[in-house]
């Protein structure tokens, strides 16, 4: 299943920055919020989104072509 | 011998031009510890209720904490205090920068300033001394040039100036007060207070450092900061500075766009952190902006600073005004539906070089547009601009029409909420004000307890007056450390999001009285724990400090605070939040159709005062309250 990923501010780091935070993942049927972020080697604490909604859990299953935003808890500023 | 501070505070009289140092004992400086907890000491005793705050009789006070100048991160900071000319409620505001812990090294831990000079006159503090001097050359003068001029005048290049742009001359009452002409006191209009009392400056060098009373357990604290800075949740900030909030903002739908209308902007990659640190940052087009283009705060690791450059093109960016924070880019664009980034740092330029508080002044010009999309505003009434949602170019011009209020910047001079009295034709309706102070870029709809903090926070609505939601789950162990354990999902405002509130603010209340960095000591993601900043404070002091104690530092100055307000007939009748707010729903992405619910609001607010010990009906604090907290001299000025 393929699931489009986006990630903001210090997270980007994790891709080529070419990609912009943008990138577009395999993951096996029935992968979680929670296997999307081991895969990406985020152990951060972070905030997620799946197709506009936001704040779902690692346990939430994902589904063929969601899209995924990921962002830190930071207020301020 | 004291450690950390001096024990000094300066009182200056403009009117006679008199000087005088008073030295606090030390039971003063424990119980308050700095900030806007001891500036309010001064304002509460020596200031009677009802002064005009643009008249002599206002008071100026601007303090350092019993830790500011440690050489540890974040601990640069100065409050601001005077009754507010923006909201007339009290004012409170502080800044960061090399001012701060230059001023300590000048030999003061704070200036009460009382009176109005004949003529426009600067405060020069240098090792111990203080003197009044003529300023007269320098008024009318932007900021960079009156910093150049007092460098040249003083023969020295390592002066800190603290002043007031034509803004503040002319009584802009969100004017701010600027130093290193980068760095604001920028909210409730300090700036028009300094500027009403004809002092133009605040300009401080010195080499009298105080001792640290355990320099090892202070350099160990300091170096752990260093070490974990990469690993932190403060990275980010590190490298994009506080401009990657507007991706982190825009995904949450919760950045403010078109004056509150929506919580997403189709074009934030435009004006974001990664953006600007690939095109305007000094240095990225060699890729030296991580050395170039990044600045900091005395003595700080994390350098969240932002300094822009253009040297060719519509927008000249001058590097000396500094850069653009999250604040003053989602105010100035996302606020105005504008999205030219080279455009959003000349307009925070101009807020620099005329010292103009950028939120206020953002908010203000949104407003005004939406008042111009609705028919309500015409070219006619503007002189002939356009101030259509988007339109780049008015919003840099309306910053240098607001600074030196000219033509239709006279009218958006006066902030928001009294220029919509003036204004009239139904315009209120579109304010976005609490206490008449324009609201920051964080949305009470996505982030519920901003709705109850946005409209009890004694100085109008602030964003650093609290913690905010989203923060509270994910960082059980910081949180655990001020007695919260009860994270409630998303959206939610009931009485334990409430005691979140409160107690958070008790907190950021306690880092504003120790004018600490809130991005490097905090409850949640930030680089050190409140344990944390605990143990710093009893490394700098010697004081044998629990967090109990500066907790109840924190209620007492938010105590002392909304006691100010009381004695000027202010309660819970101006606790309000924007109407919009409770009707209007956001449109689009994740916050569509958020809007908040009054009655549940009210219940929040209700729940609020009286686990604060005020009094629900009036919003007021009670005498056992005040006297809970050492306060009993205030319940006796307010009559209680
Ligand atoms: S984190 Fe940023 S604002 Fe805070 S003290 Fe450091 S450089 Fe200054």
């Amino acid at each position: 299943m393929r699931v489009s990923v986006h990630l903001h501010g210090i997270l980007r780091e994790r891709l080529p920055s070419a990609a912009r935070g943008r990138t577009t993942l395999e993951l096996p049927e029935s992968a979680t919020v929670g296997d999307l972020l081991a895969t990406l080697g985020i152990e951060r604490r972070v905030i997620v989104a799946v197709n506009g909604r936001t704040h779902i859990p690692a346990s939430h299953t994902l589904q063929e072509d969601d899209q995924v935003v990921i962002y830190m808890p930071v207020g301020g500023g | 011998m004291p450690h950390g501070y001096h024990g000094r505070v300066l009182h200056v009289n403009l009117t006679s031009g008199e000087l005088s140092i008073e030295q606090p004992e030390e039971k003063f400086y424990r119980k308050y510890m700095g900030g806007s907890a001891m500036a309010l000491i001064y304002l509460l005793r020596d200031m009677p209720a009802g002064v005009d705050p643009l008249s002599p009789e206002n008071i100026l006070a601007l303090f350092l904490s019993v830790i500011t100048g440690a050489p540890i991160s974040g601990q640069s900071r100065m409050t601001a205090a005077a009754k507010s000319p923006l909201t007339g409620c009290i004012g409170d505001s502080q800044c960061g920068g090399f001012f701060p812990a230059e001023m300590k090294f000048a030999g003061f831990d704070g200036i009460v300033i009382k009176g109005r000079a004949a003529k426009p006159v600067y405060l020069w503090l240098h090792d111990g001394q203080a003197e009044l001097r003529d300023a007269t050359h320098l008024w009318g003068h932007v900021t960079g040039e009156v910093q150049e001029m007092l460098r040249y005048e003083l023969g020295d290049d390592r002066i800190e100036v603290l002043q007031v742009g034509p803004a503040g001359e002319k009584g802009v009452r969100f004017a701010a007060l600027i130093n290193m002409c980068s760095r604001a006191n920028g909210r409730t209009g300090m700036g028009a207070v300094m500027g009403s009392k004809n002092l133009k400056a605040v300009v401080v060098r010195g080499n009298q450092r105080p001792s640290i009373a355990d320099p090892a357990t202070l350099k160990a604290l300091a170096r752990w900061g260093v070490t974990q800075l990469p690993q932190s949740d403060i990275a980010g900030l590190s490298k994009y500075g506080t401009s990657e909030v507007i991706g982190l903002n825009n995904a949450d739908g919760g950045l403010p766009t078109r004056n509150y209308t929506s919580g997403v902007f189709e074009h934030y990659e435009k004006i974001n952190g990664p953006t600007l640190y690939e095109t305007l940052l000094r240095g990225a087009t060699q890729g030296q902006q991580d050395r170039m283009g990044r600045d900091t705060c005395y003595a700080c690791a994390v350098r969240c600073k932002r300094v822009v450059e253009q040297t060719s093109g519509t927008y000249i960016l001058d590097p000396t005004y500094g850069g653009p924070e999250y604040e003053s880019l989602a105010t100035l664009g996302s606020y105005c539906g504008v999205h030219d980034l080279a455009a959003l740092c000349k307009a925070n330029e101009n807020c620099n070089r005329y010292g103009l508080d950028t939120i206020s002044c953002g908010a203000t010009i949104a407003w005004a547009m939406e008042c111009f999309e609705n028919g309500l505003l015409t070219k006619e009434d503007t002189g002939g601009l356009d101030l259509h949602f988007g339109n780049a170019e008015t919003v840099v011009k309306l910053t240098e029409m607001i600074g030196r209020r000219e033509g239709f910047g006279d009218l958006l001079a006066e902030g928001s909420a009294r220029a919509a009295q003036r204004l009239g034709r139904g315009s209120e309706r579109f304010l976005i004000t609490s206490k008449d102070q324009e609201a920051p870029a964080h949305m009470p709809q996505v982030k519920r307890t901003l709705a109850v903090i946005y409209a009890a926070n004694p100085f109008g609505a602030d964003h650093q007056s609290h913690e905010h939601d989203p923060a509270y789950a994910p960082y059980p162990e910081r949180m655990a450390q001020i007695g919260l354990h009860d994270p409630q999902p998303p959206l939610t405002l009931n009485a334990e999001m409430v005691r979140f509130a409160l107690v958070t603010q008790h907190a950021y209340s306690a880092l504003d009285s120790l004018n600490v960095c809130q991005f490097v000591y905090g409850p949640a993601w930030h680089l050190y724990s409140m344990n944390q900043l605990t143990e710093v404070v009893r490394a700098v002091t010697g004081w044998d400090v629990s967090l109990y104690e500066i907790m109840k530092v924190g209620e007492r100055r938010l105590n002392m605070l909304r006691a100010f307000n009381a004695r000027e007939g202010i309660g819970r009748e101006r606790d309000t939040l924007p109407e919009r707010f409770f009707t209007q729903p956001l449109k689009g992405g994740p916050s569509d159709g958020y809007v908040l619910d009054r009655e549940e609001w009210q219940r929040a607010m209700d729940t609020y005062y009286a686990m604060a010990g005020w009094d629900v009906q009036s919003g007021t604090p009670t005498r056992p309250t005040l006297e809970a907290l050492g306060l009993g001299w205030v319940a006796d000025l307010l009559g209680l």
